[in-house]
């Protein structure tokens, strides 16, 4: 399953996707907005995507982990919108017939995402706002 | 001369204060040219250009890549996801 959602992420629903009999192996990955970047004091982040494109490749890394990892299925979801210090930005959750292919799936998945989807976070500190990225 | 659209976002989206550009482009024009072409027009947004990557139809397209008027064109600064 992979989404991009105003909404709350809810991480217990992305493991009853992927969970299954066939898989003794799951993992998460949460990201969380946190209140310090490169030495200023953040207060929110405001993300946006070029939604049919982020979905699209997000799809890509998706069909990669089931080719890479045969057996393993994963869920991506990635916010949007105005987030609050502490709220989950992104969640993925991959289960796998072993434990080494469910922590690497899920490494990889989260490396990719935030190497090739096209999605936006801008900053918002004390003083002033600016967009992520270089 | 082909009549392209391109959408922009995140700091190109502000820096342009646009969504969408649309653009009249001599036939053969590649992404790259593009760039360039798009840097010289807004001098204030090329060094963000410098760092953006082309899209058309939602596949990253190398420098090379010819521009058709039919594709759906966009501008991809560095991603920041997560």
């Amino acid at each position: 399953m992979i989404d991009l959602t105003t909404e709350p992420i809810d991480i217990p629903r992305l493991v009853s996707l992927v969970a299954g009999p066939d898989c003794g192996a799951l993992t998460t990955f949460q990201g969380t907005v946190r209140d310090q970047n490169e030495g200023r004091k953040v207060t929110r982040l405001a993300y946006e995507a070029y939604r049919p494109m982020a979905l699209a490749q997000m799809q890509e890394i998706q069909v990669d982990i089931a080719k890479k990892w045969p057996g393993a299925r994963v869920a991506m979801v990635h916010r949007l919108g105005s987030l609050a210090i502490g709220e989950i930005s992104v969640g993925i959750a991959v289960a796998a017939p072993h434990r080494d292919a469910a922590f690497a799936a899920c490494r990889h998945a989260i490396e990719q995402l935030k190497s090739v989807v096209p999605i936006w976070k801008k900053e918002s500190f004390e003083g002033g706002e600016a967009w992520v990225g270089k | 001369m082909p009549s392209i659209r391109v959408k922009l976002f995140a700091a190109v989206r502000e820096r342009l204060a646009a969504e969408e550009i649309a653009l009249d482009v001599a036939p053969g024009t590649t992404a790259a040219e593009l760039l360039a072409l798009l840097a010289r027009e807004h001098p204030r947004a090329a060094p963000l250009l410098a760092a953006v990557r082309v899209a058309a139809n939602q596949e990253f397209v190398p420098g090379a890549y010819v521009l058709r008027e039919t594709d759906e064109l966009a501008l991809i600064p560095p991603v920041s996801g997560g």
